[in-house]
Order: structure tokens, then C-alpha cells, then sequence
């Protein structure tokens, strides 16, 4: 090991954990409530969420307002906390097709079965500052419901399912065969159990894409949109909605659901393959916790571009992509550099000393030899 | 909001892990766990180490262990030699203690823990000294009720570090000591 221990500073360090935490609570604002940061800032628990691959939006909460609003502190705590946690159980496979929908949406066809719903989304808003919003108070929240809601009966009672874009283009033979499921193909892995070995099987690359930070997933399929790789992606179907949690009962082996799951789902139709065969269009797949439309997307697009047969650029290289999008171990790596490195540095300055030594001996014997 | 977002079990199987690290870096050192009066104090270490992920074996047939296992942690019952734990719930190994996984050079991790239900650790018995990491010189430990050839097969097993066996010993009164595949047995 090339570290040396480096110990003492435990009282500086206590002190700069208080004062940490004693400018979280600077000002004389209201303390923030674990229930506010849920319900009011949802969309940065659910990247805690996926990016801490544990669904739990009270702890996501907590880790939010303990790390003062850094998602990355936050996913870090909320993975740590994971790792205490034993295991109850296994749910089975959920099945997306079964989703209860909030938001739908595909940019390949206008007219989708079903119809595009928007749901909830700043999509087609401006981006201008609401500065209404510095008014917000419980009066004026009841006085927007009522206008949403007020006296206003549900026209149509919405389907409990909506058919996936994906499977009627599969039916016409538009798009590639669905691969078989890794559990029958007999590679499964579980990423939390067994560390990532290259090349990986598309279920550990889709589990790592899964835990994948939003910005490093973001950053990769940008490259290979902008134009380092080919993947133009089409968004056959975008989906947001709740899957239902389901378990065996440990003893009677009865289907229970335990629960519902808030997923965000992206099918993403790219360039297509031929090899010989007829041609079709090739999919990428994205899945993530809560809603969290940029990482499912770039999910998606990674998920394709890691399976092109011969990478020529960093998206394309499975091994590049995957070592490279955790947030915990990128996070971590960097603020690692903030430790103690004497015994490093004073290493790095002998090499220089020497080396300077070395040109400033050239340089005088030079000098030397055009006095001569 | 629910306030409370950690089950009330937790802090006491987090302290019983705590207990079980400190008894794995103090070979030789009684630790005592937070027990219930009328808990068995196999299921309170039990408690912070099992689950349906984990898999087991009895060094001899007990029904009622074997049940209340699986009906608490649902863990699953395995032959000695594909085992993560394996319990001697009487004191002995009966034989399979070599069985037990040791790992493998590339994962010595992958190497089994045995616990073993004893009688005490009074210090009036006969004793064997323990040497490595974690003690100070030399340390010399007594355990009741643990069958007589158990600590020199444990020896054996253990003589090629990093592979090799955990050993955790349980007292009936709910104390508790362990023998890390690092420590060395004398005699």
C-alpha cells in the first residue's frame, strides 16, 4: 500500500464538522422539514434516489437536507445506508407495460394508441424566474387547486395501461428481436454482489448505467449526439409512472405487492443494423428511480452506443463508459486528492530538484562550451 | 412524515455488529451482548448477521434451531462446504469444521465464520494462549463447554493466512468472543 496513516487534527476536524452543520442553520429561516424537501424539491430525492440506488424518498429527504442540498453527498449517504441493510427479500420482475402513467410521450409518431400525455413537466415553460412564487403561501396553493380542480369531474377515467410504442414496432418488424432475458440466458449479475469485470453483460452495464450520476451519464450521450459516435437518437417512448412492487410471501409463495415504484423509462430508437440480414432499427433501453427524464434518456443512448461491435470513441467503449459514471466513486476519487499527500509531494519535489539540477548543469556546460 | 424512519431494531443489531468487529479486532477479549433476559443470546448475534441472503449449517440436527432460522431470517440451509456461517450449537464441530469454505487465494473473503454456543469463558479452566494481530503480546483464554479438539483443528485450518476460518464463540449468559483466522493458537 502506498499510504502512510496520517494522524492528530481530530479536534479541527470536529470543529469543522460543527461548523458545517452550524452554517446549514445560519439565518432565521424556519428550520426545513424532511417533508418539505420531499414533497417540494421531489425531483432532486428522486435523483438521490436512482443516483443512491435505493428507492426510499424519506431518507433520500434526509440526505438532502443533512448534506445541505449536494446531491452527490446525499446519493453517497443514502447508498452507505443501503449497504446496512439487510436484504428482506427479491422482488420479481416488474413488468413497465404495466405502469400507471403520470407522463407518455414519443417523439417518433404523432398519433401514438393512447395519446401523447405530457403529465407533469417544465417541458414548455419559460425558463424566466417566477418571481410570484416569493409569494407562495397556503392561501394562494388552495386558490391554484381550486382553479386546477375546482368543480371539475374526471371526463374520462384514464386506462389503467397504455401499449408500448416499442412492441408495435416490433410487431410490424420495424425494430430488432427483444434479447432474451439475462436470468434465462443465465447472466444475471448483481453489481452490489460481484464487482464489474469488462466485458460486462448488458445487466450489470444496464445496473451501472441505473446508479449512473445524471451529469456523467448526461455528458457521455452528449458526445456521442453531438457527433463523437453516431447514435441520433429517436425517443420512441418516453414514460414516467408507478410500477407495482411485488413480492413472493416468504411462506405461502402467494404475488403480493408490497408497494408501487416511481420509474422513469426511455426506449430509444437508434440507426439501424442490417449484417446481412433485413434491416431494423436497434433500441437502447433506460430505467431509473423517480423522474428523472435526462438520465433515462442518456441511459438509453449509452445502453446503444456501449453495443456498437467496434468502439471508435470513448461512448462507445463499455469499459470507459462504466468506469466512469458513478457519481460515489467519481466523487470519491476527487475529493480523495483533498487528503494528505506529503509523502507523495515531497517525492514529486525530489524528482524536480533533481531534474532542475540536471538542465541548470546542461545549461552551464553549454554556456561553457560557446565561451570556448 | 413518518419521524421515525429507522425500525426500532436497528440500533440494537448495529450495536451487536459493533460488539462482534470489536471482538474480531480484540481476539481473546469478552465482549457482552445487549441480550433480553429471556433471549437466546445465539439469536441476538444471529440478528445482526442473517438474512434471506445468507446460507447456514448445523454441525449436528436441531430441529428447533433449524426452524426458528428460517422462520426469523428466512436464511437458507446448505451443506457445510458451500456454508457462510455454520453454528455449533452444542460446542462441537462433529467433524465438519474442515469442510468449511476457506476462500481462495484471489477471495479469502469467501471463507466461512463458525459459531460456536458455549457454556462461559471463566478463566478457571484450562487455557490456550492467542498471539497476532490485535493483541498485546501474548493473551490466554478459557472456554467452557467447546469440544476438546476444536481449538487444535481451528489451528490447523488457520495455518494458511489469509485463507482460513472466523471463529466466534457465544456464552450462554450472552458473552462473547471471537478467534480471527489472523490469530495464532498456542497451547
Amino acid at each position: 500500500m502506498g499510504y502512510v496513516a496520517v494522524k492528530g487534527g481530530s479536534e479541527a476536524i470536529e470543529h469543522a464538522n460543527s461548523l458545517f452543520a452550524w452554517l446549514r442553520q445560519q439565518g432565521d429561516s424556519a428550520p426545513l422539514g424532511v417533508d418539505q424537501v420531499r414533497d417540494q424539491l421531489y425531483l432532486a430525492v428522486d435523483r438521490v434516489m436512482g443516483e443512491g440506488s435505493l428507492y426510499a424518498p424519506e431518507h433520500a429527504a434526509l440526505a438532502l437536507k443533512q448534506a445541505a442540498g449536494d446531491t452527490f453527498e446525499a446519493a453517497f449517504m443514502l447508498r452507505a445506508y443501503r449497504a446496512t441493510q439487510p436484504r428482506l427479500g427479491y422482488s420479481l420482475v416488474a413488468d413497465t407495460g404495466r405502469m400507471r402513467i403520470i407522463r407518455r410521450i414519443s417523439s417518433a409518431f404523432k398519433e401514438i394508441p393512447g395519446g401523447q400525455i405530457l403529465g407533469p413537466t417544465s417541458d414548455y415553460m419559460l425558463r424566466l424566474l417566477d418571481f410570484d412564487l416569493l409569494e407562495d403561501s397556503r392561501s394562494r396553493r388552495e386558490a391554484f387547486r381550486d382553479r386546477l380542480f375546482g368543480g371539475r369531474v374526471a371526463a374520462e377515467t384514464l386506462p389503467d395501461s397504455f401499449p408500448k410504442m416499442i412492441e408495435i414496432m416490433r410487431r410490424e418488424g420495424l425494430l430488432a428481436e427483444r434479447q432474451l432475458p439475462a436470468r434465462e440466458v443465465g447472466e444475471l449479475c448483481d453489481i452490489t454482489r460481484h464487482s464489474v469485470t469488462f466485458p460486462a453483460p448488458r445487466s450489470a452495464s444496464l445496473q451501472s448505467l441505473a446508479r449512473g450520476e445524471t451529469g456523467g451519464l448526461l455528458l457521455l450521450a452528449y458526445s456521442s449526439m453531438r457527433g463523437y459516435g453516431n447514435v441520433h437518437p429517436t425517443l420512441g417512448e418516453l414514460r414516467i409512472g408507478y410500477v407495482p412492487l411485488e413480492i413472493h410471501h416468504p411462506q405461502s409463495g402467494e404475488v403480493l405487492q408490497v408497494g408501487e415504484v416511481k420509474v422513469t423509462e426511455a426506449e430509444v430508437i437508434a440507426h439501424f443494423d442490417s449484417d446481412g440480414e433485413r434491416p431494423r432499427f436497434t433500441l437502447g433501453y433506460g430505467l431509473c428511480f423517480g423522474q428523472n427524464e435526462l438520465k433515462a434518456i442518456s441511459m438509453g443512448v449509452l445502453d446503444r452506443t456501449m453495443r456498437t461491435a467496434e468502439p471508435s470513441v470513448p461512448a462507445e467503449d463499455q469499459e470507459f463508459v462504466l468506469s466512469h459514471i458513478d457519481g460515489i466513486e467519481s466523487m470519491g476519487f476527487c475529493n480523495h486528492w483533498k487528503l494528505p499527500h506529503y509523502v507523495d509531494f515531497q517525492s514529486d519535489l525530489d524528482r524536480l530538484r533533481k531534474a532542475q539540477r540536471v538542465h541548470d548543469s546542461h545549461l552551464a556546460k553549454g554556456e561553457e562550451h560557446e565561451n570556448q | 412524515m413518518s419521524t421515525n424512519l429507522m425500525p426500532s431494531e436497528e440500533p440494537r443489531q448495529h450495536a451487536v455488529f459493533r460488539l462482534l468487529l470489536q471482538a474480531m479486532c480484540r481476539p481473546g477479549c469478552v465482549q457482552r451482548l445487549p441480550t433480553a433476559p429471556d433471549e437466546d443470546p445465539l439469536t441476538t448475534l444471529l440478528d445482526s448477521l442473517f438474512d434471506q441472503e445468507v446460507s447456514y449449517c448445523l454441525a449436528a440436527p436441531d430441529e428447533v434451531l433449524d426452524t426458528a432460522i428460517r422462520a426469523r431470517w428466512n436464511a437458507r440451509p446448505v451443506a457445510a462446504a458451500e456454508a457462510d456461517f455454520f453454528i455449533a450449537g452444542q460446542g462441537r464441530s462433529f467433524g465438519h469444521l474442515e469442510q468449511l469454505r476457506r476462500g481462495i487465494p484471489e477471495n479469502p473473503d469467501l471463507g466461512a465464520t463458525a459459531i460456536y454456543r458455549v457454556a462461559s469463558f471463566a478463566r478457571d479452566g484450562e487455557t490456550r494462549t492467542l498471539t497476532g494481530p490485535g493483541i498485546r503480546a501474548e493473551t490466554r483464554i478459557s472456554i467452557h463447554g467447546l469440544g476438546p479438539a476444536e481449538l487444535t483443528t481451528l489451528r490447523r485450518i488457520n495455518s494458511e493466512f489469509p485463507l482460513g476460518l472466523d471463529a466466534v464463540f457465544v456464552s450462554t449468559s450472552g458473552e462473547l468472543l471471537s478467534i480471527p483466522r489472523s490469530t495464532r493458537i498456542g497451547d
